[in-house]
């Protein structure tokens, strides 16, 4: 490799640099703008009271912390960006300050995100001790998680700001939490307030809205949810009392793309959340450029074709009678308190996904007291499902499926 | 009859051998795991090497279809970089005042492991040498080894936090076999106006484009203005033209004004504006500068990359 040979090689580079320059230097283009000029027609919602004006889609930033896609999405007019905390702890929040900030539009967007706490898992509510990967829930801890998550997305405010994950009644309802969020709200630092919620929906959300704390929900809405007509029911509570709705893990949640591959149109399941009017808004979790042309694409129409209804119907056949909501309310029906929601997760990968590896995991991860060996001893199985699932029948399939193992073994 | 036969057992072979496979895989499948738990169950700190510091609940295991239960929105991140299983176990001190969780994910490789611990690092956390690498912040000690990454977490805080974390953290890294660094296409990066511990590894959807995969990316400054230069090694010289030709099909649909130019082992692009673009191809390897304020440093910028190139792959 002579010194020639480089030579000539800067030379190309410096050339296609000489070109550059000449050609572009005066007028940049942006293809934002054009981009924009191309945009579908951008459908707006107003947030209940809170009276923010959001258009249907808008960016939930927890699987990428990509900058480009967080420019297009402005370009493209998304609005409203939703993080947390915890997400990469702590990335996502500062890639969406960087662009804000570069971009110069914090206040031409709305930025949400959540504060998570310490929670006592089997009795669904906050504890003031740190747990897990949580700091208590306490005023303390609340305000060092809310001027770190100000610091890193460059702002002095954020439009919404969740208590993230609730799970239940008492969770949305706990006095230390209402008054942090509360005094941020006074402070400023805080626009509106809410809560998050994927488990438990109806109680936890219809608990919120009775607090008359609470401006928005976030919650997990889609057409597989067994319960969904309840969430509906509640949705549309929460609206009739001018709380904001806003709907994620529209597509399912992440158990759905990742058990038997069953491919979900993206679309369909986003108009099919946003055909209720109740719901202002939605987040997917957007990774590529395409998902988000087709994901913002669908406010052109929200008329769900036969096709797209017959692609949900498919999804929701595969996936629906398998579908336990995690509720726990079976657990009080039994006896020996065996952690059945659990189990009937194992049942939905041994038999919906045919993955009995995944199943044995699932399996494995009780403690033998409250798991599947006791069910094996009892045989006067009197556990209920709220939701119609027939439990004992899967508990002896799973039973049966753990004898033939050992029995081949 | 013969014949009937014949076709009869043809059709019983022709499906029982799938079958068989299918359950040999399955059979391969669940030793796998059965191994990796076992492997897992090993690194959790027991006995003289905690301390004091004892499991009270755990181990519990998560695998890719129920990782969501376990940490949520943040479960697809994950398992875009490759997470194959978890075990989280509490451990509370030896008067039961203080617990801390430990949470070790095996990700699909190396690179996967260092990427999605780098994805959850920040230039200015306190780093530490713990396996490979590791940090310390308040209430965290995280750090990577070969396929793991591991996450010490405790909101109990004393003024020997810090020693515990090191203590049970060095017990794992220690049972973690074999010597393994950072991937070693970051040494085909520039030195200069690098910033320190920025470093990444993306394994999908670079740029939020599907074709750009398993990216080296490192971050520079150079004065108040920020840039990024990344690389990829394709399988094969023809993938990585496939692949730049679809960036560049991608950025003219986008009204990027784009010039190009191609020289006997190498092509090249820019695009400028918001967002300047230097990219080029080189054998199996696309890479470039993103977000260049100034074209003539990132054609500085990709000669050495290209001269690097050409003396280790020419």
């Amino acid at each position: 490799m002579g010194g020639e040979g480089i030579n000539r090689r800067e030379f190309v580079v410096k050339t296609a640099l000489g070109l550059i320059t000449a050609g572009l230097g005066s007028s940049p283009v942006r293809a934002a703008n054009t981009e924009l000029g191309r945009s579908p027609n951008i459908v707006y919602r107003t947030l209940g009271k809170t009276k923010l004006r959001i258009p249907l889609v808008s960016f939930g930033v927890m699987n990428s912390d990509s900058p480009d896609l967080i420019r297009k999405a402005l370009d493209l007019g998304i609005k409203h960006f939703d993080t947390a905390h915890v997400y990469l702890r702590g990335n996502s929040e500062k890639v969406i300050g960087q662009i804000l900030e570069e971009r110069k539009c914090r206040d031409k967007v709305y930025v949400g995100t959540k504060m998570a706490f310490a929670r006592d898992r089997e009795k669904n509510v906050f504890i003031s001790e740190g747990r897990g990967r949580s700091a208590g829930a306490t005023e303390e801890n609340f305000n060092k998680q809310l001027a770190t998550s100000l610091e890193r997305l460059r702002t002095d405010y954020v439009d919404i700001l969740y208590l993230h994950n609730c799970q239940g009644p008492l969770m949305p309802t706990y006095e230390p939490m209402i008054e942090a969020f509360v005094k941020a709200k006074e402070s400023g630092k805080a626009r509106f307030i809410g809560i998050s919620t994927h488990a438990n929906e109806p109680e936890t959300i219809r608990a919120a809205v009775d607090t008359g704390t609470w401006d928005v929900i976030l919650t997990s809405y889609n057409f597989v949810q067994a319960h969904k007509e309840e969430v509906k029911r509640t949705i549309q509570y929460a609206a009739e009392k001018g709380v904001g709705v806003i709907a994620m893990k529209t597509q399912g949640g992440a158990r759905l793309h990742r058990g038997k591959k069953i491919e979900v149109n993206h679309a369909a399941a986003l108009k099919w959340v946003l055909n209720d009017k109740n719901v202002c808004t939605t987040i997917p979790g957007i990774t590529t450029f395409e998902q988000m042309d087709l994901d913002f694409s669908v406010m052109k129409d929200l008329t769900l074709s036969d096709e797209e209804k017959s692609d949900l119907r498919i999804s929701s056949m595969l996936r629906g009678p398998l579908y336990c909501q995690q509720c726990g309310s079976c657990i009080l029906s039994c006896p020996k308190k065996v952690e059945v929601p659990t189990l009937m997760r194992a049942y939905m990968y041994a038999e919906g996904y045919g993955n009995l590896i995944q199943a044995e995991l699932t399996i494995d991860e009780l403690p033998t007291e409250h798991g599947l060996s006791v069910c094996q001893d009892c045989g006067a199985c009197t556990a209920s499902c709220r939701f119609g699932i027939p439990i004992r029948d899967r508990l002896d399939f799973l039973v049966a499926m753990g004898s033939s193992k050992h029995g081949a073994a | 009859m013969k014949r009937k036969k014949a076709i009869l057992g043809a059709i019983v072979i022709a499906l029982a051998i799938p079958l068989a496979s299918a359950r040999g895989s399955e059979g391969i499948a669940r030793d796998e795991l059965a191994r990796d738990k076992e492997i897992l169950r090993t690194l959790l700190p027991k006995g003289a090497e905690s301390g004091g510091w004892k499991a009270v609940s755990g181990p519990k295991f998560f695998g890719p279809q129920n990782l969501w239960e376990y940490i949520n929105g943040q479960a697809e991140m994950y398992l875009d970089y490759g997470f194959k299983l978890l075990v989280t176990a509490e451990y509370t001190s030896m008067d039961g005042s203080r617990f801390m969780t430990i949470d070790i994910f095996q990700m699909g490789s190396p690179n996967h492991a260092f990427g999605i611990y780098a994805a959850e690092r920040s230039p200015h956390d306190r780093f530490i040498k713990m396996g490979v690498q590791g940090y310390l912040g308040e209430n965290v000690l995280n750090f990577w080894k070969g396929l793991y990454y591991v996450k010490l977490t405790s909101f109990q805080t004393s003024s020997d936090i810090e020693e515990i974390f090191m203590m049970l953290a060095g017990a794992i890294a220690n049972k973690i076999k074999e010597s393994y660094s950072e991937p070693e296409l970051f040494a085909y990066f520039p030195g200069k106006n690098k910033v320190k511990m920025s470093e990444r590894f993306i394994p999908k959807n670079f740029l939020g484009l599907p074709f750009l995969k398993d990216v080296y990316l490192v971050e520079y400054k150079n004065g108040g203005s920020s840039y990024q230069v990344f690389l990829i090694k394709n399988p094969s010289g023809e993938e990585a033209e496939e692949a730049f030709g679809k960036y560049q099909s991608f950025l003219k649909s986008q009204n990027e004004k784009i010039s190009a130019s191609r020289e006997s082992d190498y092509q090249l692009i820019f695009t400028e504006g918001e967002g300047g673009k230097a990219i080029f191809q080189y054998g199996s390897f696309v890479g470039g500068v993103l977000n260049s304020e100034d074209l003539s440093e990132a054609g500085r910028i990709i000669e050495e990359i290209l001269h690097t190139l050409r003396s280790r792959h020419p």
